[in-house]
């Protein structure tokens, strides 16, 4: 985490401070250091817990949304140096890999051999939808800045650079378009699971709250998708405002969910929580974990 | 010599303050140098008239007979007809060496919005030849207009102050158009006017890419020869509207004095066109879009000359050190310009002191040798040479006062008492 609050740190000044030929590379390599480390936990998890690192708990799920969101900011950053994404991305990752402090982090036990596969794909394609949510995100937020600057007549300082409207909106698209269906076949194979789950050993709630509430997000994100597909010629700055409010939802209410269930903050009983996890172990990690 | 410049420009006054005074046509060019002539037909002048200044150099020879900068400030209040009120805080004045270095600047693209612009040479220079096909320069004009032009390519030459983007609408198009498109090859440019700036934008945006481009000017025939230039097509000026909806990019440079697009106009052209991005340039001055267009949606970005002034200002700060070097040598030259114009006033008086004395002295020599016949050659070289010394020893002190006294501006004061005391004529 210091080396990403370091890169937004550098980030930051190189925004305020304009051009500067040794800002640049100081936040890559502290990019790449904090990837680096990061991975090395990721690897060491999932040893420890014998399962992928995805399945093996929420806390590593997050983990691993933050390292894929590293990963895409340093191949940004070797195509186009210039352009600005990780003042944009770098509070997305702290604030995964802060909100991964107080998830839980004990091993999943509902994974059992004959729907590893299965749960593989559901947690695969959640997060990679995930991440095309938060790229939709910041992709939003940058639209909007430099539809602001245009409008207003500004110019950016120079070490503020941001792709064009058009580019903006095309990659937001692309991002939108993508997302959904993964999003869309994880949720359809997650739902897949708990049905064959709870003819087993282990009954499962479908009105526990982080299905409901992702469910609820989920169509709304559904209905605006269908909105932006359907308009034939779209006003992309009113498709930024929409991707940003559904997107920005979607990710504070899938991270917020979890923690506010496993920190029994909302006294209900998750199996994204309660499960992977025994609430008395579960509240002692975690009161551990913000003590500590 | 009284010379003297009364001036407003994109640093002193607003675009609408400058829109009023703004001689936006020949025709209405012609006319001010005419009402001028009329009311002072012994004064020198040359009007710059850009979208960016309006400045009136003037050279009399004689401070009463010269225009005052009230005098000027009134003959645009009743020109323009606007009150003097309106822009007399605006409206400055400079004079003698002040208003020189001030000409220096201006064509070397000191004082323009984007530093190191090559095209307000060219508007010195054709200000220049249409002061002179009226009649209205001078000895000193010609020679004050010549050098700037000369300065100007000095400046060029010798600093980097014209390096990179400097045009108005490549600063525009780099800084927002880029912002607002991806590519231009796909987008269809649509130009209103067809002068020279008009040209010059086209030139960059066909650099970016761009294919269609579409010229329309209330002069059909203006619009074909810069649509044959650039490789566009000319579209009369009746098919302003279509020509709107068809277009991405429209860069507008008319010289008309009212808006030649209105908000009613755009939505007509917008009904036919549909919800799609425009980046509008209106480069004229007075404008030629009305500003409200600009907000008619949010995909329309409208620009006029004074949104590009924070863009011009980041490209002054970041040549500013090649400023410091033009304006060193816009110091020099003014200083040897100033030079050669008081020597000018001042050189015939000394010519005709020295000439005059130095007569007496080889009269009174003649006469001196006539009565001293005996005297060798020898002896006649060093006489002659040791009262040419006097003579000159005599001179001297005076010469150096006028000299001195010149270097401040031409001393005439000193010339008067200089001409009655020795009785010399003009």
């Amino acid at each position: 985490m210091a080396s990403y609050l370091v890169a937004f740190g550098l980030e930051v000044a190189r925004f305020l401070r304009k051009k500067n030929s040794y800002i640049r590379p100081l936040i890559f390599l502290s990019s790449l250091a904090g990837l680096v480390a990061q991975t090395a936990y990721i690897f060491n998890r999932s040893r420890q817990t014998q399962l992928p690192p995805l399945l093996s708990s929420s806390h590593d799920w997050l983990i691993v949304f933050s390292w894929l969101l590293v990963a895409i900011f340093l191949f940004i950053n070797v195509i186009d140096e210039e352009l600005s994404i990780g003042l944009f991305l770098f509070p997305l990752v702290l604030a995964l890999v802060i909100a991964s402090y107080f998830v839980d982090d004990a091993t999943n036990m509902l994974v059992v051999p004959a729907t590893r596969s299965w749960a593989m794909l559901h947690a695969s394609l959640l997060v990679l939808g995930g991440v095309g949510i938060a790229l939709c995100f910041v992709v939003s937020a940058m639209y909007l800045i430099q539809h602001r600057r245009l409008k207003q007549k500004q110019n950016f300082s120079e070490g503020f650079n941001l792709p064009s409207l058009a580019k903006l909106a095309r990659l937001n698209r692309w991002a939108l378009m993508i997302s959904a269906p993964l999003l869309t076949v994880g949720m359809g194979i997650g739902i897949g699971l708990g049905v064959y789950v709870q003819k087993g050993p282990h009954s499962i709630s479908f009105f526990d709250p982080v299905i409901v509430i992702y469910e609820i997000v989920w169509c709304i994100m559904m209905i605006s998708v269908i909105f932006i597909l359907r308009t034939k010629r779209p006003n992309q700055k009113h498709i930024a405002q929409l991707t940003i409010w559904t997107g920005g939802l979607l990710l504070l209410t899938v991270i917020g969910i979890q923690i506010l269930t496993n920190a029994r903050i909302l006294n209900f009983d998750s199996w994204h929580s309660q499960y992977s996890s025994p609430l008395l172990e579960s509240q002692r990690s975690t009161a551990g974990r913000i003590v500590s | 010599m009284n010379l003297q410049v009364v001036y407003c420009n994109h640093q002193t006054a607003r675009l609408d303050i400058r829109e009023k005074l703004a001689f936006s046509s020949n025709e209405q060019l012609e006319n001010a140098y005419s009402e001028l002539k009329k009311s002072y037909p012994d004064t020198e002048m040359v009007v710059i008239s850009t979208c960016n200044r309006v400045e009136l150099y003037t050279v009399s020879q004689e401070l009463e007979t010269g225009p005052s900068h009230q005098d000027l400030a009134k003959f645009f209040s009743e020109f323009h007809q606007v009150p003097v009120n309106d822009f007399f805080d605006d409206f400055l004045a400079r004079t003698g060496p002040d208003a020189v270095r001030h000409l220096f600047q201006v064509a070397s693209s000191l004082d323009s919005m984007v530093l190191g612009e090559p095209q307000i040479v060219n508007q010195v220079k054709e200000a220049y030849q249409r002061a002179t096909q009226n009649a209205l320069c001078g000895p000193l004009t010609h020679a004050l207009f010549q050098q700037a032009i000369r300065v100007s390519a000095r400046v060029r030459t010798e600093t980097q102050l014209a390096e990179g983007r400097v045009s108005i609408a490549s600063v525009a198009v780099g800084t927002f158009g880029k912002g607002i498109f991806e590519r231009f090859d796909d987008k269809t440019v649509l130009i209103i006017g067809a002068g020279e700036m008009a040209e010059e934008t086209l030139t960059y945006l066909k650099d970016e890419g761009v294919e269609r481009i579409i010229v329309v000017n209330r002069s059909l025939e203006n619009a074909q020869k810069l649509a044959m230039r650039v490789g566009g097509e000319a579209m009369p000026y009746q098919d302003l509207e279509d020509c709107i909806a068809e277009a991405d990019v429209i860069v507008s440079t008319t010289g008309a004095t009212q808006p030649v697009v209105d908000v009613p106009c755009f939505e007509r052209a917008l009904e036919k066109a549909g919800n799609k991005t425009f980046f509008i340039l209106d480069l004229g001055a007075p404008r030629d879009f009305e500003p409200a267009v600009g907000e008619i949606n949010d995909d329309i970005f409208l620009y006029d000359i004074d949104d590009l002034e924070a863009t011009c200002e980041n490209n002054r700060r970041a040549r500013q050190q090649e400023v410091e070097k033009a304006l060193e040598i816009i110091d020099e030259e003014t200083e040897r310009f100033m030079h050669g114009v008081y020597h000018r006033a001042t050189g015939p008086i000394i010519k005709q002191l020295r000439e005059q004395w130095h007569e007496v002295r080889e009269q009174e020599v003649s006469k001196l040798f006539g009565k001293l016949s005996h005297l060798d050659d020898k002896d006649q070289e060093l006489i002659e040479r040791s009262i040419e010394q006097i003579v000159n020893k005599l001179l001297h002190p005076p010469l150096e006062v006028l000299r001195h006294e010149a270097k401040e501006g031409t001393p005439h004061g000193l010339l008067n008492a200089l001409k009655q005391l020795f009785h010399i004529r003009d």
